[in-house]
């Protein structure tokens, strides 16, 4: 079946670089001495350890839990003893630290247990509750593996509320250079299509679309082959590479021609969309095998084994790149794609579940970094924006520290595909300039949510204080008006108050002469003490 | 991160290149007053900005703000292409000064400018001294009185016997129609009287097809996208055969418009200028439709023959308010309205 392929607007056709690891079979990847697990992989809050030092572990047990919908646990790759529980360097553009649970492993040569073909998938899941296998995903660890790492329990649920009507199975992999769901697609094609079968028994959208972009032939083939095999209707859809295509919104707009409203998310068009080796953890969950290892592209001119790597995840960067022999000279390493990706500060930082790729470059290869001159409003970035942004008054309204004008230019529609650094015949580092202004207004959110919050509370609190004052007020006039009534019944009652005012008048003068007496008694005292106890 | 190989000082270079038939070509038909102007222009930009960027603490000689970027020369020689080939050098330097300093460097350079610098210089000079900046030549490459090196440079720097100006200079076939028509001759008993060529002013239309075809190079390149030449050559063009039609005897052809004056060099290389043009698609076609239909207004009914410069520098003015009103709906703009809130 042809598909009517729909545009977006923009894009590039950086060199691709690809043919360095496209054609290299999956390895798998270093045993390592230690693994390195960041008790959070991407985003959401950091998980709560369920092991503590010294503690054995085996392989694939849980090693953490967690319930903020945006975090996921993270299990153990291998066998070995917990040696650390402590803040170890994190997989992040900043190089900061986070709370990691280390293992130092054990030989263990249980080959990975279950042999798939003996699986059938449809009783399994026709044995589980909708519930039951939601919870299966959550709990293997399973997130977004194509980058944004947004767990896939959280957005399969959000899909069953809303109704899915389109799956949409991303297998674009726009970026230059990472080749490793291109070989996924080739050497596990069916585990990915059961992963796909598995979110459409949960769902059951109207229509399944696997997009892939025309330079991966022989992924296209694979795919086709294992989509025919299989009891759903699942359309691999050949798209014509562009840059950013692989992009979630870029590549629901190209296959079914809507758009994600600014703001939204792919639900609000009734689409849920995940990546290949996504759909292949989902599978693996189902068989009750949590994500402990996902394929690296390790490539570049400063590695003399470039190729796809299955590597544990916490595994050291160092220790995967010593594996593929990495030269000695010094070189500069790219975690992501180069478009998208940012520079590792320190190879101590192990692999986690959204690294895809590495690039290694050497560093005395680098070209030298071009010259920032001024931006003449060419707008060769607008044109190539996929966001149909205005990049140059993006600039420069950041550049001029207009922060509201960049949110009023929808800044936050900027997706930093890179499209227009890439462009920029002046070589700015335009991204750099959105990243920091998004960093800016979302602080300045934040504050004004805490100032409005303090503000509402601080108004709550001057309304509570006068209505209680009020309701004091109420109170005592109430009560003083209840005993002024009972006062005049009581008076009412006792007919005329003489017998009362003569009892007072008598207990006056009782304490009249009483006092006479006292003072009388004072003075007597000074010859006679003993009068004091006269009365 | 990765880089298409392309650079600013690469694009004004490209600019510069397309610019050399239609500089060449001026030169052939009117003279080598032209190659002269250029030179005069370029040196006095390069020794302008120079001294600016000094004054302002930056090296000359830098890549990053230097004249290595190639605009100031861009300026020079788009002044140069402007000016009367028998312009005195003085002149020639003040415009080439007001353009670089005035118009450039005060607003911060490259980049920073709201107004087309080589047009600004072109204005002040045309505003001083109309009667030296309307007196052209005879396309005299033509009918082979040409006008040699050496006379040219005593004209232009005023050594020796000079040349009587009145008797050898000549206004414009745009000049001369316009006054032409103000004395209450028709279209056609004014065309009898001026040198005319095959499509419009004589000489004229073979230095408009040059400009075109360093503009078609341009294009095919991607230096400069369509927008605004077409807009701005199709409004000039629709507006002229509109008036045309309805009535022939007073208002000339679109294609005597379309090839006169400095139509094709405003058209693909001055009002293509990025930094002072709209940068939207579709501000861009209204910026050029604007210059096109501006072109005609004054031309015809305005105090001045030619109109490219007013009308480049009109349009300028609102490059950032059509940039405002023609802003792009962004991805997955359209279904939330609310968002505008």
């Amino acid at each position: 079946m042809i598909r009517a392929l729909h545009k977006f607007h923009g894009g590039i056709h950086p060199a691709d670089n690809k043919s360095l690891t496209r054609s290299e079979p999956v390895l798998p990847g270093p045993v390592p001495p230690e693994v390195i697990i960041s008790l959070n992989q991407g985003i959401g809050a950091v998980n709560r350890p369920l092991v503590s030092v010294g503690d054995k572990v085996k392989k694939g047990e849980r090693l953490s839990e967690c319930f903020h919908p945006l975090s996921a646990p993270v299990h153990a790759p291998c066998s070995g003893v917990v040696t650390a529980i402590e803040m170890r360097p994190f997989t992040h553009p900043s190089g900061m630290d986070n709370l990691a649970i280390v293992i130092k492993s054990e030989s263990d040569n249980n080959a990975d247990p279950v042999a798939t073909d003996t699986v059938d998938l449809k009783q399994i899941l026709n044995n589980l509750s909708a519930e039951e296998i939601v919870t299966r995903i959550r709990m293997a660890g399973v997130i977004g593996l194509g980058g944004a790492g947004f767990p896939t329990s959280t957005k399969i649920r959000t899909g069953t509320k809303s109704s899915i009507r389109t799956l949409i199975i991303n297998g674009m992999e726009c970026e230059p250079y990472i080749t490793c769901d291109d070989r996924l697609m080739q050497e596990s094609a069916d585990e990915i299509i059961h992963g796909i079968e598995v979110i459409d028994h949960l769902l059951q959208p109207q229509e399944i679309m696997v997009g892939v972009e025309d330079n991966k032939p022989e992924a296209i083939m694979a795919m086709k082959t294992a989509a025919a095999a299989s009891s759903a209707s699942i359309d691999v859809v050949t798209i014509p590479t562009l840059y950013p295509s692989g992009g979630e919104k870029q590549l629901i707009k190209i296959l079914t021609g809507r758009e994600v409203p600014s703001g939204g998310y792919p639900n609000d068009l009734s689409v849920l969309s995940q990546n290949v080796a996504t759909a292949q953890a989902i599978y693996h969950a189902i068989l009750e095998q949590p994500l402990t290892h996902r394929l690296v592209t390790v490539t570049g001119n400063g590695i003399a084994k470039p190729g796809n790597y299955k590597v544990a995840i916490g595994t050291p960067i160092k220790t995967l790149l010593d594996s593929c022999f990495i030269n000695d000279e010094p070189v500069e390493i790219t975690v992501g794609g180069p478009m998208m990706g940012f520079k590792l500060q320190t190879a101590d930082s192990p692999i986690i579940k959204t690294v895809n790729c590495l690039i290694v470059q050497k560093s005395s290869a680098l070209p030298t970094p071009p010259e920032i001159r001024n931006c003449i409003r060419c707008a060769a970035c607008s044109d190539a924006c996929p966001a149909s942004l205005l990049p140059q008054q993006l600039y420069w309204a950041s550049q001029s520290r207009d922060f509201d004008k960049t949110g009023e230019l929808h800044i936050f529609d900027c997706i930093e595909c890179g499209c227009c650094n890439h462009v920029c015949p002046s070589n700015i580092p335009l991204v750099d300039y959105y990243r920091h202004a998004k960093g800016v207004l979302r602080t300045q959110q934040r504050e004004k949510g805490k100032s409005e919050e303090a503000r509402k509370r601080h108004e709550f609190r001057d309304a509570r204080l006068l209505r209680e004052k009020e309701e004091k007020a109420k109170k005592l006039a109430a009560k003083r008006a209840a005993l002024k009534a009972k006062k005049n019944k009581d008076s009412e009652k006792s007919g005329d108050d003489s017998t009362k005012k003569e009892a007072i008048r008598a207990a006056i003068e009782r304490a009249k002469a009483k006092k006479m007496a006292n003072s009388a008694s004072a003075k007597a005292s000074n010859e006679d003490g003993a009068d004091d106890d006269q009365d | 991160m990765t880089r298409i190989n392309n650079t600013t000082s690469r694009e004004m270079g490209v600019v510069i290149l397309a610019l050399i038939p239609g500089i060449l070509t001026l030169s052939w038909i009117f003279g080598p007053g032209v190659l002269i102007h250029a030179a005069i222009t370029v040196i006095t930009a390069v020794l302008a900005e120079s001294l600016i960027l000094l004054t302002r603490g930056r090296s000359p000689m830098s890549g990053v703000s230097g004249v290595s970027d190639l605009s100031a020369i861009l300026t020079a020689l788009l002044l140069a292409a402007a000016l009367p080939p028998l312009l005195p050098w003085w002149m020639a330097v003040i415009g080439t000064l007001f353009a670089i300093i005035l118009a450039k460097q005060l607003y911060g350079g490259l980049g920073q400018n709201p107004f087309n610098p080589a047009m600004v210089g072109y204005v002040i000079l045309l505003i001083s001294f109309p009667v030296e900046m309307t007196s052209w030549l005879p396309p005299a490459g033509l009918d082979g009185a040409t006008i040699g090196a050496s006379s040219s440079l005593n004209m232009i720097f005023g050594i020796g016997e000079p040349l009587p100006l009145d008797a050898i200079s000549a206004a414009t076939p745009l000049d001369s129609m316009k006054t032409n028509l103000d004395l209450g001759l028709t279209i056609r008993e004014s065309l009898e009287k001026i040198s005319v060529g095959t499509l419009a002013g004589a000489g004229w239309e073979w230095s408009n097809l040059a400009f075109l075809f360093g503009g078609l190079i341009l294009l095919a390149t991607r230096t400069i996208s369509w927008h605004i030449p077409v807009s701005m050559l199709l409004a000039l063009h629709l507006t002229a055969f509109t008036f045309n039609t309805i009535d022939p005897d007073n208002f000339t052809t679109p294609m005597y418009h379309l090839l006169s004056g400095g139509t094709m060099l405003g058209a693909f290389f001055i009002a293509t200028d990025p930094v002072t043009a709209a940068t939207s698609p579709k501000g861009r076609i209204w910026f050029g439709a604007g210059i096109g239909v501006l072109i005609y207004i004054i031309r015809t009914w305005g105090g001045y023959p030619d109109a490219i410069a007013f009308s480049v520098l009109l349009m300028n003015m609102f490059a950032p308010m059509i940039d405002h009103f023609t802003e792009p709906t962004i991805y997955g703009g359209e279904k939330k309205p609310e968002d505008d809130e």
